[in-house]
């Protein structure tokens, strides 16, 4: 075949292969009459086919002589007991295999001649003996309750680490008010806004678009302003000013001096690894407080019967305020756990919008890869 | 399965597992290993096997544990196996029992196993089918060659004596 695959023309150093091909009937009607024309002028190449007996093998009737005694033979229900099958009968009745007629029709012949008495009992000396034997290490695999601890952990640890995706992801991330804010006098016009960098998918890697608006000239050429953006880590935030001087400010608000600054950037940095430059206390990615006092539960003394009746996003969100940690630290310590157990490489990513706020989740593995919208509720 | 009758389990079919075990295996050691190992699969799959299947659960775990040692230690002891089975007939045997269980340990893994669980835990074909992964068929030809062999041999020795 491999003539044809490279649309070789025929020739006195391939034409065997072509009529090989011809005839093992591969060819197609342009290809035999291409052969019939190259036999035309190259007759002596045309011999071979004289000869194509010892090419093709013919197929040959073998049979095996043995094949009857493969067959398995076993008593038929409508089979009766002769000299020839009694052995073959006496090991069916000793299985229980016989119908009532046929262990009966054995019966009788047992009862009717000594040898075949002497035959039987040597048949029935071929079931084994059932004589009690102990088991010394029985006590040893008696068990008490169910103390598989490594299983349980990690279900435990699993099931956390899912409800609190769950809940991470499901949650809507309010649109906050920006607190501070109100406490500012009656805004005036905006005089400047300013969409800082951020543009297109660099974002997400990390890069946050900020929007300032300027809510209150000074009278000494101050400037108070607010950022209205929403980001699940808001102390990860750096402000970088013009003169690298940090832009000081409380809370979303904060006053500057106009000169003093020329905004290039947002950057949301990875969790805690960089120092907070600009600082704003704000931190809407936080749980917020239960309305019910701290609970006094021990929660690793609870049964398991306890721990499925509670209601587990309370509990985390209970935990994670009282311990002062962020749903992210919750979400990452149960991927964390999962990666250290299984030995999985899931990692889990946000994506932000051109506001810096939360717009979906990315739950990514080398095996799979999960993407998951966030809406946010207004 | 609730743990009481796992526990229950353990109290009514771990000698039986055991006699099965170690009459093949003829290796009270390695026979205890196969026992421990076999509770120890129902253990942890306590929730999924129901009390009524548990009997042939640890059957076929046992069987399929066994066979795999089996197989391994045939790899390195598989000469001396043979020439034991040569010596078989020069051997004396007090009683049939003895007799019979030489003949047994003669006998091929799968016909021996077979022929144990008939004889000593009463199984149907059926149930042996669905212990051994064999076909019921298979099964029933496996017990009557098993049974052929021994009458032969307990017949042959007896001459012998």
């Amino acid at each position: 075949m491999w003539n044809r695959l490279f649309d070789m023309e025929i020739n006195r150093n391939n034409y065997e292969a072509y009529l090989l091909d011809l005839v093992e009937g591969k060819l197609s009607a342009e290809e035999l009459r291409k052969v019939r024309e190259f036999l035309v002028f190259n007759p002596d190449c045309g011999e071979l086919l004289n000869d194509t007996e010892p090419w093709l093998l013919k197929t040959e009737a073998v049979s095996f002589r043995g094949k009857e005694l493969l067959k398995k033979h076993l008593p038929e229900t409508n089979e009766m007991i002769t000299d020839r099958n009694f052995d073959l009968f006496s090991i069916a009745r000793l299985e229980g295999d016989l119908t009532p007629e046929q262990e009966s029709a054995h019966e009788t012949m047992v009862a009717e001649n000594d040898l075949r008495q002497e035959e039987w009992t040597a048949w029935q000396n071929t079931r084994l003996p059932v004589g009690p034997v102990l088991y010394p290490g029985k006590q040893g695999l008696l068990r008490r309750k169910k103390g598989n601890s490594r299983i349980l952990w990690l279900s435990l640890v699993s099931a956390a680490a899912v409800i609190a995706l769950l809940f991470f992801i499901f949650k809507p991330v309010p649109d906050l008010p920006l607190p501070a804010l109100t406490d500012l006098p009656a805004p005036g016009p905006a005089v400047e806004s300013a969409v800082i960098d951020g543009k297109g998918p660099s974002h997400m890697k990390g890069i946050v678009p900020l929007k300032l608006v300027e809510r209150d000239p000074g009278n000494n050429g101050s400037v108070m302003f607010a950022a209205r953006k929403h980001t699940r880590s808001p102390a990860e935030t750096s402000l970088s000013a013009g003169n690298h001087h940090p832009v000081q400010h409380t809370g979303l608000a904060g006053e500057v001096k106009r000169n003093d600054y020329t905004l290039k950037q947002v950057r949301i940095t990875e969790l805690l690894k960089q120092p907070v430059i600009g600082i704003n206390t704000i931190e809407p990615d936080r749980i917020r407080p239960l309305e019910v006092p701290p609970s006094a539960i021990h929660y690793t003394s609870l049964s398991i019967a306890q721990i499925a009746s509670m209601n587990l996003p309370e509990v985390i969100d209970e935990v994670a305020e009282e311990k002062n940690i962020s749903l992210w630290s919750v979400a990452s310590a149960g991927i964390k756990g999962i990666n250290k157990v299984t030995g999985a490489d899931i990692s889990l990513l946000a994506y932000r919008d051109d506001d810096g706020g939360l717009s979906g989740i990315r739950l990514k593995s080398k095996r799979f890869s999960v993407n998951t919208p966030v809406t946010h509720k207004e | 399965m609730t743990v009481e009758e796992y526990n229950k389990a353990v109290e009514a079919y771990a000698d039986n597992l055991y006699r099965f075990v170690v009459k093949n295996l003829k290796d009270e050691h390695m026979s205890g290993d196969i026992i421990q190992d076999t509770f120890e699969k129902l253990w942890v799959k306590l929730e999924d096997v129901s009390a009524s299947k548990v009997r042939s659960y640890l059957f076929a775990a046992a069987y399929h544990t066994m066979i795999d040692y089996i197989r391994k230690e045939k790899r390195y002891a598989g000469l001396d196996h043979t020439i034991e089975q040569e010596q078989a007939h020069d051997m004396q045997y007090s009683d049939l029992g003895e007799l019979l269980d030489r003949a047994v340990q003669n006998l091929p893994e799968d016909q021996k196993a077979v022929v144990m669980l008939r004889d000593y835990e009463g199984y149907s074909y059926r149930e042996i089918s669905d212990i051994t992964g064999l076909s019921e068929s298979q099964v029933k030809v496996y017990i009557y060659r098993a049974r052929v062999y021994l009458k032969y041999y307990i017949g042959s020795v007896e001459q012998v004596i």
